[in-house]
């Protein structure tokens, strides 16, 4: 594959964790790549399968979840609820013969600032390798 | 419910931030307030500051300036000074110089905010400050740094527009100090402030060099540590070393610096340029004015007060709070103007010059289709590239129907736009949108509209290189978003008039009574048998006052006040709810009882941690401070008789593990060598420290103490003492590298104190019940708002004492006033406002499947019977959205994050 894909990937971050950890990551003056476009939930239990299907869809290389450590979510169940959904998807994919590792699930905290960044980066990474989706 | 108080209008003089804070919450609780400013413009100190430490809040001091301005019952007089005060509580008179006349203004009570001046160096003649132009002080320094300042935040030395390569900081200019300048006392900040000016200097060109010159790294605050730790490994260099002379280099416009070492050698360094870290002052016209009418004045020259009246004068009706009374910093100052009004509201009855001003009627927003404002704010910190970049986008994005960049007053320029342009929904885009929320908010309901009709647009982490189309996906997103949010119903719901106060500590104690005088009932929770917590070890506070004494006058007039219902042995199990209307279980001897509250105020206090090193625990009189505080409470004599004592400073504190310094362990100690010193001048008392901490006033007694002979020691955390036991007896010898003398010195000693760290006692734990959130250390976080300094992050949670941060006595109780302070405001009112960003079951879709009822992590949603469907409390639901993904009915809707708006995402950021 050619060496300047640049991959679309949709990220969901939850509100809480993305707010202290962007502050982290600009302290230490780390930057999102551009390709990684982010859309914000107020916890990531409110995302359902249908949400994360739809980015591929509409053409996305890649998607990911950015939410709290399991023992920190503010929503407590919130984020073990997207770990479901997000394995449910990767099935999913799987049928659609399509890699299930285009999807993923991160777990941030506040302290973690840096991980705000480095799991867009490794998302990138991931996808880069894969190349686009092939569909038929 | 002080029925026989006076009433009256209350004069604040002085409008810095401790001035303004006041006022406005005066203002809040139906007071009329003169606010008396001398000079041209409110703000005080902060205006000339470049950021703030420890976290920049510079964009919240705008919108309360100008709250100050459009408050009706806040008369601001400008280029105003008052000349005379006479009478007495309910009916002072006050003369006041005004521009151009001078008029009598009557008042019922009166708060000197008057604040500090920044020490003038010129008498320092060694160090050429006024004839050397790069020589400067450090609020000339955060005055280039500003980017809204003179030089537009571009870093230059003023002798030739260079960017300089390094520049010095030298600490304790004009203070710690009575040869040349007559200050002994510790002005507190400038460590701190020296440390965030040398941080921002990296931010700007992380290639500067910066080295800060200082004798003690004072950064015992909350969350200071870490900011210390954060300057050091982004190469902020520390040199511990008072420098005498500064040198111009001839024919040239560096400076060079001589310094001795901690070796003592003799070492020369170029610089750039040299910034002065000068000491805070008393406002000079403030203090021969409380000297003229009787107010106390102490040997530092600030207006004296007791620790435990923290912001009250020796004249009742007169009270004090931030830079005036001590060298303070901006959220001390903060929670002191909060305290102040829980003092005035103690004697005097609110009058107000007008009724409160109301929100107009929220339009029928939803009908009209959306119509756009675009607002942005530029932080001090951002990419300078940025700004322009953002400029450009917002009149690019489609959608849009308005665009507005706001800077200093965020609430009325949003109000104003969205009025003049008919605007009903707002983007708002700002590196830290989440501190701006209220704010936004409040905007929205002042200009008539639903106030969760927004979305925010975070600009941070953005690569400059792609800033362009970073920029384009955020703003879009949020476009699009906000045309899609359906404004959510908004309730009002009755305030329960009680609060909760957990922890029967001083702090817990004065809450509880500032809060039931005003005739609010108090449910007081307390773990243990006895009230008092740690307080009842505690002999006295540094300035020497006796706390055992105090704290049984505090127990007893708790026990008689009939609106505080004391609950020991008690600890709260659950709650729920929201500002206005929690309810709490709370178990007591194996009982369970639910209690209604409006508010609840956390105070569980903390306790020194028992270390694993130096004998502890394994030999005799080896103690921990707390033990020995408590044996010289109950059996001085066996102390003050030894021969000689070890003091170990730091134990535990300050390391990675525990990184936070715990703030009061210096002044103990202080405090303890000289009472026992006097007791006994024969002592020898050694004191090994790593860095002594006695900020403020309290250095003082630092000096005193060594005076007196007290001998200090430093060590490194490489080189610790080491503790052995001699006999059986209990003899001790400790050992210590003392870097002076350059080798390891042997300490005979008959007792060792321990000053280890000190952390909260069940702070996770009630952070968990009470859903707010702890700092990395473990302790209180503010609320994320900032410039709240008793807020938790949730609201209607209000925090004091030693669970927010290691603190003295009249600081705990400084805190505690505030705390109620702010809980009044709520309690105060009859309703508040319930809804917003929560869940919504739409009964006819409702399969009462009971899935809601289920997977919500907060017991929520409930059958109701009478409509046959899941019915969802609007002031319970913490909306975070779970039960809206898992309702197989797809009968629960979030307004503010609906199906639609998550599904259009993606063709949105394709696009
Ligand atoms: C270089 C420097 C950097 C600092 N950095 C920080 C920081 O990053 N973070 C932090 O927390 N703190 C910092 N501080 C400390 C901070 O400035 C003070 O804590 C704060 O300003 C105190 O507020 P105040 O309202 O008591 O006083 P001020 O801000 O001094 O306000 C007092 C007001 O009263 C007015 N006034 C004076 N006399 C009279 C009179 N007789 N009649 C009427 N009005 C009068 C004055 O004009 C002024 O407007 C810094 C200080 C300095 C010098
Ligand atoms: S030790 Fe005190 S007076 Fe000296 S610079 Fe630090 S805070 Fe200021
Ligand atoms: S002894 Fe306590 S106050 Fe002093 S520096 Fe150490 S932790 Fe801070
Ligand atoms: S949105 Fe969350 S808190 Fe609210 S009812 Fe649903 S699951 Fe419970």
């Amino acid at each position: 594959m050619s060496d300047n894909f640049k991959p679309k990937i949709v990220a969901f971050y939850c509100s809480n964790c993305a707010s202290s950890a962007a502050s982290v990551a600009e302290s230490m003056n780390k930057a999102l790549p551009d390709n990684v476009k982010i859309v914000q939930v107020p916890c990531t239990g409110r995302i359902e399968i249908l949400h994360l299907l739809k980015p591929f869809e509409e053409g996305a290389d890649g998607v990911y979840v950015a939410g709290c450590q399991e023992d920190s979510c503010q929503y407590v169940t919130g984020i073990t609820k997207a770990a479901k959904r997000v394995a449910y998807v990767k099935k999913t994919l799987e049928q659609l013969d399509i890699e299930p590792e285009r999807i993923n699930i991160y777990n941030l905290s506040a302290g973690k600032g840096q991980a705000f960044v480095d799991v867009a980066l490794e998302m990138n990474d991931i996808v880069r390798k894969l190349g686009p989706v092939l569909s038929e | 419910m002080g029925q026989d108080k006076p009433k009256g209008s209350v004069m604040v003089v002085g409008g810095g931030i401790a001035g303004i804070q006041a006022a406005l919450s005066l203002a809040g609780a139906g007071y009329g307030v003169h606010l008396i400013e001398r000079t041209p413009s409110l703000g005080g100190m902060i205006p000339n500051l470049h950021r703030i430490y420890p976290l920049c809040a510079c964009c919240k001091l705008d919108p309360r300036i100008s709250a100050c301005e459009q408050d009706p019952n806040i008369n601001v007089m400008l280029d105003s000074t008052v000349l005379d005060i006479s009478g007495d509580t309910g009916n002072f008179s006050v003369t006041v110089k005004t521009a151009n006349d001078e008029k009598t203004v009557n008042t019922g009570a009166i708060i000197l905010a008057a604040g500090i001046e920044p020490f003038d160096p010129t008498k320092y003649d060694t160090y050429s400050y006024g004839s050397h132009p790069n020589v400067l002080t450090s609020v000339e320094y955060e005055q280039i740094q500003r980017p809204l300042g003179p030089e537009k935040g571009i870093l230059r030395r003023p002798s030739d527009g260079h960017t300089p390569k390094k520049i010095a900081w030298l600490q304790c200019v004009g203070s710690r100090d009575i040869n040349q300048c007559d200050a002994p006392y510790c002005s507190s900040v400038c460590c701190m402030s020296a440390l965030k000016e040398a941080v921002n200097t990296k931010e700007f060109d992380e290639d500067i060099e910066t080295t800060i010159f200082y004798m003690d790294m004072r950064t015992h605050g909350k969350g200071f540590e870490d900011y210390l730790n954060e300057a050091v490994s982004r190469d902020v260099q520390l040199v511990r070393s008072r420098v005498h002379t500064i040198d111009p280099v001839p024919g040239g416009n560096d400076l060079e610096i001589v310094y001795a070492g901690e070796d003592e050698q003799l070492q020369k360094e170029t610089f750039d340029m040299v910034v002065l870290s000068v000491g805070l002052r008393p406002s000079g016209e403030a203090i021969e004015l409380a000297r003229k009418i009787g107010v106390h004045i102490n040997g530092n020259q600030f207006v004296d007060k007791e620790p435990f009246k923290p912001v009250s004068t020796n004249i009742p009706g007169i009270f004090v709070c931030g830079g005036l009374s001590g060298p303070f910093d901006i959220g001390e100052s903060m929670t002191q103007a909060a305290a102040s009004v829980s003092e005035v509201a103690a004697i005097l009855g609110p009058e107000s010059f007008s009724p409160p001003p109301g929100y107009p009627k929220p339009a029928k927003s939803a009908a009209k289709s959306p119509k756009v404002l675009l607002a942005y704010h530029f932080c001090p910190g951002m990419a300078p590239g940025l700004s322009a970049d953002l400029e450009k986008q917002a009149k690019e994005i489609p959608g849009v129907s308005a665009t507005i960049r706001v800077d200093g007053d965020i609430l009325s320029s949003i109000t104003d736009k969205i009025k003049e342009t008919d605007a009903n929904r707002l983007v708002f885009a700002s590196c830290t949108p989440a501190v701006h929320k209220n704010l936004i908010e409040e905007a929205l309901k002042l200009a008539g509209l639903n106030p969760y009709l927004y979305e925010t647009v975070d600009l941070r982490a953005i690569d400059p290189g792609t800033a362009e189309v970073q920029l384009r996906d955020r703003i879009r997103m949020g476009v699009a978003r906000v045309a899609l949010i359906t404004p959510p119903p908004l309730r009002q719901i009755p305030v329960v008039k009680r609060a909760l106060v957990v922890g029967g500590g001083i702090a817990g104690l004065e809450t509880a009574v500032a809060i039931s005088r005003e005739g609010y009932p108090v449910t007081l929770v307390e773990k243990e048998k006895g009230l008092g917590g740690h307080g009842r070890h505690v002999k006295s506070t540094w300035q020497g006052y006796d706390v055992q004494k105090y704290l049984k006058g505090l127990i007893s007039s708790v026990k008689k006040e009939k609106n505080i219902k004391v609950m020991t042995e008690a600890t709260v199990k659950e709650n729920k709810g929201f500002a206005g209307k929690f309810v709490s279980i709370v178990k007591q001897k194996g009982k369970e009882k639910s209690i209604s509250h409006g508010v609840s105020i956390l105070a569980p206090g903390g306790n020194p941690i028992e270390p694993r090193e130096y004998l502890y625990g394994k030999t005799k009189n080896v103690y921990l401070w707390s033990e020995l505080s408590e044996k010289l409470l109950k059996d001085p004599k066996s102390i003050e008789d030894a021969n000689a004592g070890v003091f170990i400073q730091c134990v535990g504190s300050r390391e990675p593990d525990m990184p936070h310094c715990s703030n009061f362990c210096c002044s103990f100690t202080v405090r303890t060598a000289v009472d026992l010193k006097i007791k006994n001048p024969d002592m020898s008392i050694y004191v090994l420290y790593r860095e002594m901490r006695t900020y403020g006033e309290r250095e003082n007694l630092y000096k005193e103490a060594r005076d007196k002979g007290v001998i200090f020691i430093r060590y490194d955390l490489e080189n610790k003492p080491v503790v052995e036991s001699l006999d059986n007896e209990g003899r001790l010898k400790v050992t210590v590298y003392d870097p002076i003398l350059e080798r390891p010195v042997g300490l005979k000693a008959d007792f060792v104190s321990l000053q280890s760290a000190i952390v909260g006692n069940s702070n996770q734990e009630l952070a968990d019940i009470f859903r707010v959130n702890l700092d990395r250390n473990g302790f209180f976080a503010e609320s994320p708002e900032k410039m709240k300094p008793v807020d938790a992050s949730s609201e209607g949670v209000y925090l004091a004492g030693i669970g927010l941060y290691p603190k003295d006595t009249g600081d705990s109780i400084t805190q505690a006033k505030a705390a109620a302070a702010r809980a009044l405001e709520i309690l105060s009112q009859d309703k508040v406002q319930v809804g917003g960003m929560v869940a919504e079951v739409n009964p006819e879709k409702c399969a009462v499947c009971c899935t809601c009822v289920r997977t919500c992590p907060f017991s929520v949603p409930y059958i109701d019977h009478e409509t046959g469907a899941a019915y969802i409390d609007p002031g319970l639901c913490q909306g975070c959205g779970i039960c809206v993904a898992e309702c197989p009915a797809k009968a629960i809707v979030m307004g503010t994050c609906s199906d639609e708006m998550l599904i259009e995402a993606p063709a949105v950021l394709f696009a």
